[in-house]
């Protein structure tokens, strides 16, 4: 197994004829170990990958520990306020050495043999370090590795194990309009609220990333959700925000679509169904003075799932979420959630919010549970190789180029737009992002 | 995976320049799927591997099932006492023979389909036979090699081996140690404990012979014991010696040849072991040095690829078995001298349990320590770990310890922090996975 790929047969593997109205991708893409191995090297251990949130390392020597790719790594505050990131490997014999996932250290000791580290990564101890070694001894040559690059846009902290990558601005491209929509609901910055989920789904990462931008299987998977949530919230006389909108999983009723931001980036919308549902519509004033009314509607008036190429969602729809999905082999996906927060909201608020975010979201909510079911099926169904092709060409049809109406009030480009967030069209840059990396490692 | 593409590769993953002051190891050794199958084949496959004790098949017809590398094998005690040891799979359709990981059984038969095997493994039963069936066709198939080191047992799928007694080598001295504890032997006390370690196997061989993690790791275990005895209710023979573990004491490390590892660090209270009581008898019986190793000196042994003998706080025989590259299973069983007082062996478990036991409160800590350890060897920018402790202080042959009780090691450091016995270790696995005698 050493993931080496032909890239012709990378290229073969995404059937990309638009202008024949064809759009579609081999399922090998979820299944082939090679292709994972490759995937690995050429995206999540060779580009920008999330790694947490700025609020979950406020402080100096807070730390939090991830992966990048298979590989362990952590990011820890620094005294004067920077953010380093490093692999996380004691340098004597490989120890991971954060004690816990998320927690404060201004130095960090392996639990192992008993080195210690500093914040900025210096070695500064080493047990029994007479006992052990000569009179020269340089710690220094043990200090501890820093990834290869790490950044910062609007809170969101992102690292990458390759030093040859572009500026994150640049990776991030159209993505950061929608990343402003959600971060600048607060003046102060957002939080993560304490707690989060991991689950492990039994299907490919890629599904996960298709289902977080899929407008298309939510009158289909999320029924149930939504005759529920409604039945409920009728009997029990739910009010203003603590109500869901449950309309818009039902029927169409409401405007929504789909952007390819390009990069392999991409975003459904719909407008709420009342905005008054939404825990910001408390804000709508302060918005509305301290931003231009196209994005207000953006940031208030329309629910956003965004996906930030390969596996970062961010979302803004019943509740505001990050949702991560880690690669662990390609029959397995790890996905961590967390609730995101403008910290000045009012209790009431927070409590629709979090309320409303464990309902849709959580591993033991009502519409989660739902989408494992699907992805697992789908990645299952996936093993039927006499069918070959999964097929993403619904609405080849309505896909302009460039900006629609709404995309111009929010002021931002997208490759493509579509008409209704049923449209597949939205995948095409990440799919050809994917080709090209893949390809390349 | 064709477990084959890192032979000509293999030699850079040992980074082996002692001279130059470096000895380190790629962390690829640990995580690499080829890698792994190349030890099952090279390695387990072509090895001398304990397989049990005596004690464990002490009565004709008693079977004890287990594994060389991947492949299940059960040693059975036959009718004259010797001892045969067949690949545990049915020759009709391979179903694995033995009911029990260790039972009594004249003849068996498989629970799939009805055939029957007497104790010397011939086929005597074929359900439903047709006329003129050669049952002799469907013997049980016989490992390569089995023999037996004072009790110890030992196979190998592979006729190419050397003699037993050559292998352990070194080793044996260390074997006797606990051998001669009783005059009738030791036993196996009933019952064990299996857990999987989400580690490669080699960091359980490593941690094994590991002085240098003990105060990091078992200082929690060390301060816990050490308040529990503060009390009073723990007298004698019922209490650990934990100073030990908080280092100052004097302690050394042996690479014994063959890959084989030795620790010992010193017991400042030897009156507190399980085996005082028998300290005259010994004395009357045996040299004085062996007594004085027996005594005085904790010993931690590690046998090539995948035993230890442990003779510290308690005694005992754990057996890794590799799983994947990514997890190992391990085996643990209290081994004590027959004939000891109630007392004695109450004090020996009570201290089993505390320390070895996946419940007790040292083996956890290991457990974390090894699986924190494979998590980061996946970090592979930081690419080597490193076997440099103790360069300075080897002595190549025998130290004075080792002269007194007759054994010469490869190499010896006076620290059990020291890594140098690693090197031995390393040198022998990369021999053995260039397919080198």
């Amino acid at each position: 197994m050493d993931g080496m790929v032909n890239p012709s047969r990378v290229h073969g593997l995404i059937d990309d004829r638009p202008g024949d109205k064809v759009f579609r991708v081999d399922r090998d893409i979820y299944l082939d170990k090679d292709i994972f191995e490759a995937e690995i090297r050429g995206i999540f251990e060779a580009d920008w990958i999330f790694i947490c949130h700025e609020s979950q390392v406020k402080n100096p020597g807070d730390y939090f520990a991830a992966h990048l790719g298979r590989q362990p790594v952590f990011v820890h505050r620094q005294e004067d306020g920077s953010l380093k990131g490093f692999l996380n490997a004691c340098s004597h014999r490989g120890a991971k050495l954060t004690p816990v996932a998320q927690g404060n250290a201004k130095t960090l000791t392996c639990r192992f043999h008993g080195w210690s580290y500093k914040c900025d990564g210096a070695c500064i101890r080493v047990k029994d370090e007479e006992g052990g070694y000569g009179k020269d001894f340089d710690r220094s040559v043990y200090d501890l590795r820093q990834i290869g690059a790490i950044g910062s846009y609007k809170g969101f902290v992102f690292g990458s194990l390759s030093a040859d990558v572009e500026p994150l601005e640049d990776f991030l491209g159209e993505s950061k309009f929608f990343i402003d929509f959600v971060a600048d609901q607060s003046a102060a910055g957002l939080e993560v609220l304490p707690g989060s989920q991991k689950y492990i789904i039994g299907g490919n990462w890629k599904m996960s990333t298709e289902n977080a931008v899929d407008g298309y299987h939510t009158s289909t998977v999320h029924r149930v959700f939504a005759s529920t949530v409604r039945q409920r919230e009728a009997r029990e006389g739910y009010e203003g925000m603590m109500k869901t909108e449950t309309g818009r999983l039902a029927k169409k009723t409401v405007r929504n679509g789909c952007y390819d931001l390009g990069k392999g980036h991409m975003v459904i919308w719909a407008e709420r169904d009342p905005v008054s549902t939404s825990p910001l519509s408390e804000a709508e004033e302060r918005l509305e003075r301290d931003h231009p009314t196209g994005k207000v509607n953006w940031m208030l008036r329309r629910g956003r799932n965004l996906i930030i190429f390969p596996s970062l969602m961010i979302n803004d729809f019943a509740a505001t979420q990050i949702r991560t999905f880690r690669p662990i082999s390609a029959d397995e996906t790890e996905v961590t959630i967390y609730c995101l927060a403008p910290p000045e909201e009012s209790r009431e608020a927070r409590y629709a919010r979090l309320r409303k975010f464990e309902d849709f979201f959580m591993a033991s909510g009502m519409a989660t549970s739902d989408d494992v079911t699907a992805l697992e099926a789908t990645h299952e169904g996936s093993r039927a190789r006499v069918v070959r092709w999964g097929e993403f060409h619904r609405g080849l049809g309505t896909m302009i180029d460039g900006p629609d109406d709404v995309a111009e009030e929010g002021g931002f480009t997208p490759e493509t737009s579509n008409n209704s967030w049923d449209q597949e069209t939205l995948y095409y840059s990440f799919y050809r992002r994917w080709r090209d990396q893949v390809s390349s490692s | 995976m064709d477990g084959s593409i890192l032979t000509d590769n293999l030699s850079s993953v040992v980074d082996d320049r002692v001279d130059e002051g470096m000895f380190r190891v790629d962390r690829a050794v640990y995580t690499d799927e080829d890698i792994f199958e190349q030890e099952v084949q090279n390695i387990f496959e072509k090895c001398w591997i304990f397989l049990c004790h005596e004690d464990q098949v002490a009565e004709h017809g008693d079977y004890f099932w287990t594994e060389i590398g991947r492949q299940p094998v059960f040693v059975h005690r036959q009718e004259d006492g010797s001892l045969k040891c067949f690949v545990n799979a049915c020759s009709h359709r391979a179903a694995i023979l033995t009911p029990f990981r260790r039972g009594n059984a004249k003849t068996i038969t498989c629970r799939f389909h009805g055939w029957s095997y007497s104790c010397e493994g011939a086929c005597i039963g074929i359900k439903n036979e047709e006329p003129d069936t050669d049952r002799s066709k469907f013997n049980l198939r016989e490992i390569a090699k089995l023999e037996s080191y004072k009790g110890f047992i030992f196979g190998s799928l592979s006729p190419d081996v050397p003699t037993l007694d050559d292998w352990l080598g070194a080793a044996k001295p260390w074997i006797d140690l606990m051998v001669v504890q009783s005059p009738d032997g030791l036993e196996v006390v009933p019952g064990s404990s299996t857990y999987t370690i989400d580690g490669n196997w080699k960091l359980q061989a490593e941690n094994s012979v590991d002085g240098y993690h003990v105060s990091t790791v078992h200082r929690v275990f060390a301060h816990t014991i050490a308040a529990r005895e503060s009390k009073g209710e723990y007298t004698g023979i019922g209490k650990t010696e934990a100073g030990r573990i908080g280092g100052g004491v004097p302690t050394a490390s042996y690479d014994l040849g063959n890959g084989h590892m030795a620790i010992w660090a010193e017991h400042t209270t030897p009156e507190v072991r399980p085996i005082w009581e028998a300290k005259e008898r010994l004395e009357a019986e045996l040299p004085p040095e062996q007594v004085d190793w027996i005594m005085t000196k904790g010993r931690n042994l590690f046998l090539f690829p995948n035993v230890m003998l442990m003779d510290n706080p308690s005694t005992q025989i754990r057996v890794m078995k590799p799983l994947a590259a990514s997890r190992v299973d391990v085996s643990i069983y209290c081994i004590a001298p027959k004939g000891e007082s109630d007392k004695a062996r109450a004090g020996r478990l009570r201290k089993f349990e505390d320390f070895y036991l996946t419940s007790g409160m040292a083996t956890s800590d290991d457990i974390a320590a090894l699986e924190d350890t494979h998590e980061g060897s996946l970090a592979r920018g930081s690419k080597w770990s490193e076997f440099n402790r103790g360069l300075d202080s080897i002595t190549y042959g025998a130290d004075d310890d080792a002269r007194a009780l007759g054994f010469e090691p490869a190499a010896c450091t006076d620290n059990w922090d020291h890594e140098v016995l690693y090197h031995g270790f390393y040198r022998h696995w990369l021999k053995m996975m260039k397919g080198e005698r």
